[in-house]
């Protein structure tokens, strides 16, 4: 099977094939299936295995004590949920599957020497921590900034992207088994007002959904709507279209005109004997 | 629960609501529709239209439309 969590950090660096290797070894630990709405990991929980989602949708949430609830971020396959459980004490928030979600449970002891032991993987690692956090930073504009048709318009543009890069679709249609409940509880929008801009994005012919799939009409108009802009996700490899990886997303990543001069100068000195490296 | 269907009606048409959503009663259904008209009409406010003439009809999963809320009466209207 592939393995999204490789598919996601080779946007960052190149892998050697050892660790390639090690990356792939970490599928071999058990996993977990969780039905939609179970929960992952629940507040207060002291988690011994990191939980790095293969297939499915889960969602980071909060509960208010009169329930109404606050989704705030979304992991597709590839994300891992807790990689902050060795350092931190216990969750201070759910993760919640959001459709039938398979984890695979890497125990921590195994995480901390992968990062002893190969500093490309710890770079990459905290390459992916640091998207997670601009991730969560586009959320917060989204809230303060965006009006309702650009919020929702801007989670379909970040989620077809994310589920590009790590195979989960090749084309413009992504699974999204979110009810309308929980696309407001992720907009802070109501339920009728997310059918309602649902209905008006579908009319002008932006996206369609059926059967929990989600598809991309017009990706260039959609974007304009968001007012989006992709280089928060830090694609590096996409951006400087470099080898296979650039293949799966760069119909929708704009090169980054610093990244790929950059890329080029090193081509031309490498034989010269002085790259960087 | 019994599942009820929120159908917008406003200047833009009708845009069904194919989903629904589960809520323990017409109370429910009523307060849902309510806060649904108010977050719509703010987000119209927003973009400088204030249009009370739409409606949300509540149906059944059969179609059956049980209740209306015209917009006009999910908010108290002022004018000069």
């Amino acid at each position: 099977m592939d393995n999204p969590l490789l598919m996601k950090l080779e946007q960052f660096t190149a892998f050697q094939p050892s660790e390639r290797m090690r990356l792939d070894e970490l599928l071999n630990y058990p996993t977990k299936t969780y039905a939609r709405g179970k929960e992952i990991i629940s507040h207060g929980d002291k988690v011994g295995d990191i939980h790095l989602i293969l297939t499915g949708l889960a969602t980071r949430s909060k509960t208010l004590r009169d329930g109404s609830r606050q989704l705030m971020a979304f992991l597709v396959p590839g994300d891992l949920c807790d990689v902050e459980v060795f350092i931190l004490e216990a969750m201070d928030h759910d993760i919640i599957a959001l459709s039938e979600t398979t984890c695979v449970l890497i125990p921590a002891t195994e995480m901390e020497s992968l990062l002893t032991e190969s500093s490309s993987i710890t770079r990459a690692m905290w390459w992916s921590t640091m998207t997670d956090s601009a991730v969560l930073r586009e959320w917060i504009v989204n809230h303060g900034q965006r009006d309702a048709r650009e919020r929702l318009a801007r989670i379909f543009c970040e989620l077809l992207i994310r589920y590009r890069i790590v195979g989960g679709t090749t084309d413009e249609s992504f699974p999204f088994p979110l009810t309308q409940e929980e696309l407001a509880e992720a907009t802070g929008m109501t339920p009728v007002h997310v059918n309602r801009m649902l209905g008006q994005l579908r009319s002008e012919g932006l996206i369609d959904l059926n059967s929990k799939t989600l598809t991309v009409l017009d990706f260039d108009r959609l974007k304009k709507v968001a007012q989006y802009d992709v280089d928060y996700l830090h694609l590096t490899r996409t951006q400087r279209r470099d080898g296979a990886v650039a293949e799966r997303a760069a119909d929708l990543v704009p090169p980054s005109n610093h990244s790929v001069m950059q890329h080029a100068l090193e081509r031309v000195k490498r034989p010269f004997g002085v790259s960087q490296d | 629960l019994p599942r009820f269907h929120f159908h917008v009606h406003d200047h833009s048409g009708v845009t069904h609501d194919v989903q629904g959503r589960e809520l323990p009663d017409l109370a429910a259904a009523r307060a849902e529709a309510i806060k649904g008209v108010r977050s719509i009409l703010s987000y119209e406010v927003l973009h400088g239209l204030i249009d009370v003439t739409g409606r949300i009809d509540v149906a059944d999963p059969d179609g059956w439309v049980l209740f209306s809320i015209p917009a006009v009466d999910a908010v108290r209207l002022r004018t000069p």
